[in-house]
């Protein structure tokens, strides 16, 4: 199953979810963030050629009559908010479950951005995207419609987890792209502590970031019984183990896990876990900051 | 019942039991890689585990069991002195089993010793041979219990010892046809002019062993080829024996040989014939199935006086065709005796049985290595 072919069940669910700035106050003079399609936001910018692909009821019949050659009238509609998904690609977001080894965490990530993208779509908001790996970032600037959201599935699709990711270094441009109106939710496994400190960073100024961390189920489970070499794929360093160290380990990072909640909590950073193995839907509820009115 | 082992030096192949413990035990050093993320998390230090760890006990369990099996296997188990059966019956063919008591085992008396339930075999064998046989593969306990025919043919001069005191039982049965009256002996002479002198004597004898029947006797020159029926020539000629005779000989026939004849002495002739001062008149020797009669002096009464004896006919008779031996008996007088030193008994081999335990375990071991439950295979 491609991660991004969200099934009818995640569908339904996320339905309900809304995502919602933090700051409603930032939002222009456009009304209800929440409200689709109506409103400002609405205003003519140009004609252009029609491409194919482009809906037939955008064509500007009027003008086809007189020009005899068909026109889209491009209603760029200004979308307040821009939805930013932030996927780390490093190599650490390639490990998968014992049981389960073809959906890894990168996969995770991106059937979360594909959940992501049906909200913002179901909700008129722009979306962009940026794929932190070890070399440059892929940035695919923010868009709305079905056509964005094909461009974006096929980036994703393209994109394989390696290498480690150097978020300092774009930390800055970073900053320029997520402006403050933005919403920005990273989908990494938040154990890069480059990251956890760029987040902070980004959101003292002001801007909007959430973080789903992305944890895979041998990692709550701890399921390893025989012997095993457990190698951290970024830094290349190795570890005999097995089942003896289960209890320390499950202890130590469940520590770890809540001292990273205490420390994004005090900086005001929604943030929320997902395993591999669970509903995708749930930690978006819990990052998504409101659910939308029916 | 007592176990053994024939071949004790087999029990070192129990070192092979090293292999799948080995087996066994090299898989907890093999380890997996796994990605793992979260590694700064991990003990570094892991607590060490039991020293030995043995995965899949049971398979392990059963490999150890088929190589020990194997390892006895090769080092022949026996068991001593297993008990036999309480009792044999042995009949005699040709006569009406009787019936036999539950614990006990009829056969008949001929080889191989088929059971009385099947059809009775023809026998050739000698009797008291077979009775030797039965005795001597019994264990001391069985009882055994011979049921003969009144006469028994084709015994030996003694009575049988055996290692047990058999019941001897002799069947009420038809006492077979006296054989009939013997045919007399035929004398076929070939001679030369030489060898003419002799003919009377040797016809006197062919007369005096027909009594009043008529003499089968005949004569002719040494051209004349020997008919097939022959079993019986007088070779009167002088010089070597034609090649056509001494393949006659070879094929069985009995050749009574005139002195003046050129044959090669032979080693192994030996004496059959005396006269009353004990000098040598005739020697025997084989010559391929047959035997050549060889007379040491001229058929004429000057160098062999007993031709003119009354018992000629019957000392020529004696020499050239000499009676079989008694062999016939009555078999209430011929009833074996006790006292002969038991036989030792073969072990009862457990090969066989541990064959068919050792393909049982080899079955369920593969069975169990190769079901679809196991994950990793050793």
């Amino acid at each position: 199953m491609s991660p991004l072919d969200l099934p009818p069940d995640l569908r339904s669910r996320l339905r309900g979810i809304a995502i919602a700035p933090r700051r409603p106050a930032m939002l222009g003079g456009a009304g209800v963030h929440a409200s689709r399609n109506r409103g400002g936001g609405m205003e003519f910018a140009q004609y252009r050629a029609y491409e194919q692909g482009d809906e037939p009821r955008l064509i500007d019949w009027k003008l086809y009559a007189r020009s005899d050659k068909f026109f889209v009238r491009d209603a760029e509609r200004e979308s307040p908010v821009v939805i930013w998904m932030v996927i780390d690609a490093s190599a650490s977001m390639a490990q998968a479950d014992l049981a389960r080894p073809e959906w890894s965490r990168f996969d995770a990530a991106r059937q979360l951005a594909a959940c992501l993208m049906q909200i913002a779509l179901a909700q008129g908001d722009r979306f962009g995207l940026i794929v932190e790996s070890a070399a440059d970032p892929l940035i695919l600037a923010p868009g709305s419609g079905a056509r964005h959201r094909d461009r974006i599935a096929l980036a994703l699709a393209r994109a394989t987890p390696a290498g480690a990711a150097d978020w300092a270094r774009h930390a800055n441009s970073l900053g320029e792209r997520i402006g403050t109106a933005d919403v920005a939710i990273v989908l990494s496994d938040g154990f890069d502590e480059e990251l956890i400190a760029m987040i902070e960073r980004l959101a003292a100024s002001g801007r909007d970031l959430r973080l789903i961390r992305i944890l895979t189920g041998d990692e709550r489970d701890f399921p390893f019984d025989r012997g095993y070499r457990f190698r951290d794929a970024e830094s290349g360093a190795s570890l005999l183990g097995g089942s003896g160290q289960r209890d320390a380990f499950l202890a130590r990072f469940a520590a770890a896990r809540a001292a990273l909640d205490t420390r994004l909590d005090a900086r005001g950073i929604a943030h929320a876990e997902h395993f591999i193995d669970g509903r995708a839907d749930a930690p978006i509820a819990r990052i998504a900051g409101g659910a939308r009115a029916r | 019942m007592n176990p053994a082992l024939l071949f004790p030096a087999a029990l070192a192949a129990l070192a092979a039991l090293a292999i799948p413990i080995v087996i066994h035990i090299a898989r907890r050093t093999e380890t997996r890689m796994v990605d793992f993320a979260a590694l700064r998390w991990l003990d570094p230090r892991p607590q060490p585990r039991r020293r030995l760890r043995i995965d899949e006990r049971l398979l392990l369990a059963l490999r150890l069991l088929l190589l020990a099996a194997v390892a006895l296997w090769l080092a022949r188990p026996v068991f001593w002195g297993v008990a036999g059966e309480a009792r044999v019956v042995a009949v005699a063919p040709g006569l009406t089993p009787p019936t036999i008591a539950a614990d006990a085992r009829g056969v008949w008396l001929a080889q191989g010793f088929p059971l009385l339930e099947s059809t009775p075999p023809a026998s050739s064998a000698s009797i008291t041979s077979l009775i030797r046989q039965l005795d001597a593969e019994l264990p001391r306990e069985t009882e055994l219990e011979l049921i003969v025919p009144p006469l028994l043919d084709g015994v030996d001069a003694e009575r049988p010892r055996l290692s047990r005191a058999a019941i001897w039982r002799v069947a009420e049965g038809a006492r077979p046809a006296p054989a009939a009256t013997p045919t007399p002996l035929a004398l076929l002479v070939r001679h030369d002019a030489g060898g003419r002198a002799a003919l009377r004597y040797l016809r006197a004898a062919a007369i005096a062993w027909a009594g009043d029947a008529r003499p089968a006797f005949a004569a002719d020159s040494t051209d004349t080829p020997i008919p097939d029926d022959t079993r019986l020539l007088a070779w009167l000629a002088e010089g070597p024996m034609p090649e056509r005779v001494v393949r006659w000989i070879e094929a069985g026939g009995t050749a009574l040989v005139d002195p003046r004849a050129a044959l090669a002495m032979r080693e192994d002739a030996r004496v059959v014939w005396r006269d009353d001062e004990s000098r040598p008149i005739a020697t025997e020797s084989p010559l391929g199935r047959g035997r050549i009669v060889r007379l040491l002096r001229a058929i004429e009464p000057a160098s062999m006086p007993v031709l003119l004896e009354p018992d000629f006919p019957d000392q020529l008779a004696r020499v050239i065709a000499p009676p079989p031996p008694p062999a016939r008996v009555a078999a209430s007088e011929h009833a074996p005796v006790a006292g002969l030193a038991p036989w030792p008994q073969p072990p009862f081999d457990l090969r066989p049985w541990l064959a068919i335990v050792i393909a049982l375990l080899f079955a369920i071991e593969r069975w169990l290595a190769t079901s679809a439950r196991r994950a990793a295979a050793p």
